[in-house]
């Protein structure tokens, strides 16, 4: 047995004492954000929209701090920044999270102060594009009818609109951050950055398709992970593994400062879960839930693992789909498929407990995060 | 052949008491004028009894109402609230579609179809309860015209109003001759004006060719679908 060289125990070593200060300066970070939370009153009102609070077992998340997900990425950018600064390697990815934290702080805290918005229906803006009496107004309604079509198309996938960020608005947004990703991927780095690694098979030259697909694979994986995260502990509990897995592959692959980022991302993660499991001190809100999606998919995308997304994502990816074909079937057919989407909700309502949804939930991910890491070597 | 078969008849029985809680008969619920696209088949007007059901459950969850406890009454109150029931050609589709399967016909969808229009057929196609009407079964294509005294259970009645557009079609369930004139036990969504908002629904009446010319104005024709007739 050849067993490792000193070098590599070291690097190992040195890669996992990084995961312990993520573990170490989130858990000094959480008393931090959770009095701030709690000072500015950023938590679920009482009476806010849920559809899930009457399933058997729910109890009310009122004055539940919504933002927990800060302890985590203020953790990983503070770690970066002073230790992991690589211009190659870190600067988009952290770029890419804070972009996506941004947006979903935005969300969050007009959710809880916001006021509740308009929205005007195509069918309004047409009729008032020809009705209106001031002729401006009736220029300005026809030339909006497109922004007004996209709003409306974008709605039709999110969840019922609030005081927050539209899902219009979250689309476009998210768009930006892919789009950075896409930007820095094809043009900062070197041409074996325009393939995808295909398992079993090698590398696939797709030339400058890779640009709308790292958009689409980052806007994808991030809402993935912003449905996933409907239960206590569900996403916090899926992300562990799944960035362990994106560490190993990062370190395997020659990708040091990315193995770091992940094994810093995933022991704040740990601390997150502690506190997030049932009942929830806090919840991770989409300050969280978008940041780590976003970082998640620019990681795999960097170190060539596109292919293995499906597998080291693979309940988050589930959870989309079954919003998706939830969707499909409503409007498509006027069928629903599941009882409630995302998927975890149907488990609920068929009668599971939310502790065995969420358990199950974490098994068959760590099980096809085993699956993907296999693939990946291959 | 008196009346519907078993499984015909199991429909009509589920929407004349919904399978939720106590139970109660399935609201009148039209989408013409609440004009919702895109939605649920249970939300249009056109679901089959356990879809509403679902449906209604769904609601109680969202708004934390223990709907499988309540009184008939308040039951129906609930669905009516929540825009959930059923129209007369949603009744009569899933009531026909039930009786061809228990007959080894084809099913429904592909027995009444739109006469015309490519995008009317890719919409049938996708939906085919949404975009059945009391038209398209009243279509010379879809069903064919009998006389009154030849009339047996799964054909139906309708009414077709040019005037007003409000059509309606009922379906017969069985069939009697007393002193020499038919009655038709007919099953059918409606909403009568002296229903109130809560009373309107499936219900099961027993009726005359001439009370029928007296309740709906319009033509009212007897038709059967031509897959029984063939």
């Amino acid at each position: 047995m050849s067993g490792f060289s000193p070098q590599q125990i070291a690097e190992v070593s040195h890669t996992i004492g990084f995961g312990l200060l993520g573990l170490i300066v989130s858990l000094a970070l959480t008393p931090l954000v959770l009095a701030l939370l709690y000072h500015f009153k950023i938590w679920r009102k009482n009476g806010q929209y849920d559809p899930t609070l009457g399933i058997d077992g729910r109890s009310s998340k009122a004055h539940t701090p919504i933002m927990g997900g800060l302890i985590v990425v203020l953790s990983v950018a503070l770690i970066t920044f002073f230790f992991n600064w690589d211009r190659q390697f870190t600067w988009v990815p952290i770029g890419g999270m804070l972009i996506a934290a941004i947006l979903g702080a935005f969300d969050d805290i007009f959710s809880v102060i916001g006021l509740k918005r308009r929205d005007r229906s195509v069918r309004q803006t047409l009729v008032l594009a020809r009705v209106h009496k001031n002729i401006f107004a009736r220029i300005w309604y026809a030339l909006s009818l497109p922004w007004t079509a996209f709003k409306g198309f974008a709605s039709s996938f999110g969840s019922k609109k609030g005081t927050g960020v539209h899902p219009h608005e979250k689309l476009l947004l998210q768009f930006a951050a892919g789009a950075i990703a896409a930007w820095w991927i094809y043009y900062k780095l070197a041409d074996t950055w325009k393939e995808i690694y295909i398992p079993f098979h090698g590398f696939l030259n797709i030339g400058a398709w890779i640009i709308p697909l790292i958009i689409v694979v980052v806007m994808f994986t991030a809402n993935a992970v912003n449905i996933s995260d409907g239960m206590d502990g569900l996403a916090g509990g899926m992300l562990i593994p799944t960035f362990i897995a994106l560490c190993f592959l990062s370190a395997i692959f020659g990708y040091a400062p990315l193995a770091i980022l992940n094994a810093v991302t995933a022991g704040a993660l740990v601390t997150y879960t502690f506190f997030n499991v049932k009942p929830a001190r806090f919840q991770m809100g989409d300050v969280g839930s978008l940041a780590l999606g976003t970082l998640l998919a620019i990681n795999a995308l960097v170190i060539n693992a596109m292919a293995i997304l499906p597998f080291i994502a693979f309940m988050f990816y589930v959870e989309a789909f079954s919003v998706v074909i939830q969707v499909i079937g409503r409007v498509g057919f006027g069928r629903r498929i599941f009882k409630m989407a995302p998927l975890h909700h149907h488990f609920e309502l068929k009668g599971w407990s939310e502790e065995k949804t969420i358990m199950r939930f974490w098994v068959i991910h760590l099980a096809v995060v085993l699956l993907g890491i296999w693939v990946a070597l291959h | 052949m008196n009346f519907l078969s078993p499984q015909a008849q199991e429909v009509v029985e589920k929407y004349l008491s919904l399978p939720l809680g106590n139970g109660c008969s399935t609201p009148y619920f039209n989408n013409r004028r609440k004009r919702i696209r895109g939605g649920l088949r249970a939300l249009v007007g056109k679901g089959l009894p356990e879809e509403i059901a679902e449906e209604a459950e769904m609601f109680s969850i969202r708004e934390r109402v223990g709907i499988k406890k309540i009184a008939s009454a308040d039951l129906k109150k609930f669905l009516v609230d929540h825009n959930l029931g059923i129209d007369c050609s949603g009744f009569a589709y899933h009531v026909l579609d039930a009786e061809l399967k228990a007959r080894g016909k084809r099913k429904i969808s592909a027995s009444v179809k739109p006469w015309s229009g490519f995008y009317r057929k890719i919409k049938h196609y996708l939906r085919p309860a949404e975009n059945t009407g009391v038209s398209t079964f009243s279509n010379e294509k879809n069903s064919v015209l009998i006389d009154e005294n030849n009339t047996i259970p799964a054909d139906f009645v309708s009414i077709i109003s040019p005037e007003n557009g409000r059509n309606h079609m009922l379906v017969i369930e069985n069939v009697s001759k007393q002193n020499g004139v038919m009655k038709f036990t007919c099953v059918h969504s409606i909403a009568y004006s002296k229903d109130g908002l809560y009373g309107t629904g499936v219900r099961r009446e027993e009726l005359t060719s001439a009370d029928m010319k007296k309740k709906f104005p319009g033509i009212l024709t007897f038709r059967r679908l031509r897959v029984f007739a063939s």
